[in-house]
């Protein structure tokens, strides 16, 4: 796959609107893209549906990609999920949601830092696996059907055989404990 | 919800990344983070350190007509401005005609892209129209330790040409001397011929000799006309990558 300089270049010279440019950003990048895409919608007419809008958004959006957003790998496969969690909600509608209202929410325990404070981009990432390892095991199994599969808390709690209430706690206090644990 | 809340905020963040702050709370929060620069930043906390586990995605080639139908939608979205510049009726129905064309061709490559997976003779339809350049060379700067002079050396595999430019003098006597450039194969190193010590040339790239993919060059002080033996045999004085643009 091509490196960091490489589809920053790529990134760039196709903000100004070179359509070769953004081919070879295409041809590096689309596979990865793809792959997120089909994992998560599960059928390729959407994952293809998904990736063209993506790789839109990306043609006419390059300009607005900054480092601070990440690698561009990152970025594009930010992109990726945001659309692929989109299209999810439309196409796989479920019960309606019981909306959230006045409920209140878990919290993180102590937060004094703002992110600027902390450690430039990168460090932290190396921990992640780490960090999911430390929690518990409904925790990091919600977390982690949430970021792969896409699912809802109403899916979570389907899938797995819990009341919605406890699978909300699960998703918070393991992202909860995620943070605590890479704040470290 | 008091979205002024520190720690609320963070959740909520947190939230939208993995996706499950959804319906009308995702939307709300989308247009808060829109003018919230410190949301925004803890959005992307969350995005940089998720995406670690992005590793378990595997990479799936899209098939070819993904990248045709986005190619025409571009194209169709860069005519549209068309409608607006000129005031003459003939350029505003050009514009018309041919973002009507465009559309078409998107529609019908859309309708393509939704049928189900189709065997290999069926996508002959759909024109996928992919520039073919010229085959790039390979390219690589090759500087010698303690010496200002060095060489830009071009290979075409396809035409089995190298081209030398030399950039100052590379001190050797060439009476007794030659510099001998090598091409670093898994096998070994393959003679590419010799270096001038100034001056630019053109030499062929010996027969059967075929490179592919990433390629090491390397240049050796030989004897005078080169290596006796075919590998080499003097100090190598350098060693360097020679990069193919995509």
């Amino acid at each position: 796959m091509a490196d960091v300089a490489d589809l920053s270049h790529l990134l760039a010279a196709t903000a100004a609107g070179n359509q070769r440019a953004f081919r070879e950003l295409y041809d590096a990048t689309a596979s990865h893209l793809f792959g997120l895409l089909l994992r998560m919608l599960k059928r390729r007419d959407w994952a293809e549906e998904a990736l063209q809008d993506c790789f839109l958004k990306v043609w006419q959006k390059a300009e607005t990609y900054a480092p601070d957003k990440g690698a561009p790998m990152t970025w594009l496969m930010t992109v990726a999920r945001y659309r692929a969690l989109d299209l999810l909600r439309v196409k796989r509608p479920e019960v309606e949601m019981p909306e959230e209202g006045e409920e209140q929410p878990l919290t993180f325990a102590d937060e004094t830092q703002s992110p600027e404070d902390r450690a430039v981009e990168g460090e932290g990432i190396g921990r992640l696996e780490n960090c999911m390892e430390g929690l518990q095991q409904e925790q990091r199994q919600s977390v982690l059907l949430a970021y792969y599969e896409g699912y809802t808390h109403q899916e979570l709690a389907e899938r797995l055989q819990a009341p919605l209430g406890t699978v909300k706690s699960w998703v918070r206090r393991g992202l909860a404990r995620l943070r605590e644990c890479l704040e470290q | 919800m008091n979205y002024q809340q520190p720690q609320l905020r963070r959740m909520l963040a947190a939230e939208y990344v993995l996706g499950t702050l959804q319906g009308r709370a995702r939307s709300r929060f989308r247009r808060l983070q829109a003018r919230d620069p410190a949301l925004r930043a803890e959005v992307r906390y969350w995005e940089q350190r998720l995406a670690g586990l992005n590793g378990g995605f595997k990479p799936v080639p899209p098939r070819p007509v993904v990248w045709a139908a986005l190619d025409q939608r571009i194209n169709a979205n860069t005519v549209v401005p068309l409608h607006r510049a000129p005031r003459g009726t003939l350029w505003r129905n050009w514009a018309a005609v041919s973002t009507a064309a465009a559309l078409l061709l998107a529609l019908g490559l859309w309708q393509q892209m939704h049928q189900p997976p189709q065997i290999v003779t069926r996508t002959e339809t759909v024109r996928v129209e992919v520039p073919v350049p010229a085959p790039m060379p390979y390219v690589a700067v090759l500087q010698p330790a303690k010496s200002e002079a060095h060489w830009k050396v071009s290979i075409y595999p396809d035409k089995g040409l190298i081209k030398v430019a030399t950039t100052g003098r590379y001190a050797i006597d060439e009476q007794a001397k030659s510099l001998e450039l090598w091409v670093v194969a898994a096998d070994g190193p393959h003679s590419l011929g010799l270096l001038p010590a100034s001056g630019d040339g053109e030499m062929p790239m010996p027969p059967g000799l075929k490179m592919d993919g990433d390629a090491t060059l390397a240049v050796s002080l030989e004897p005078h006309g080169g290596s006796p033996t075919g590998k080499p045999t003097g100090p190598v004085l350098l060693a360097a990558p020679a990069v193919r643009p995509a």
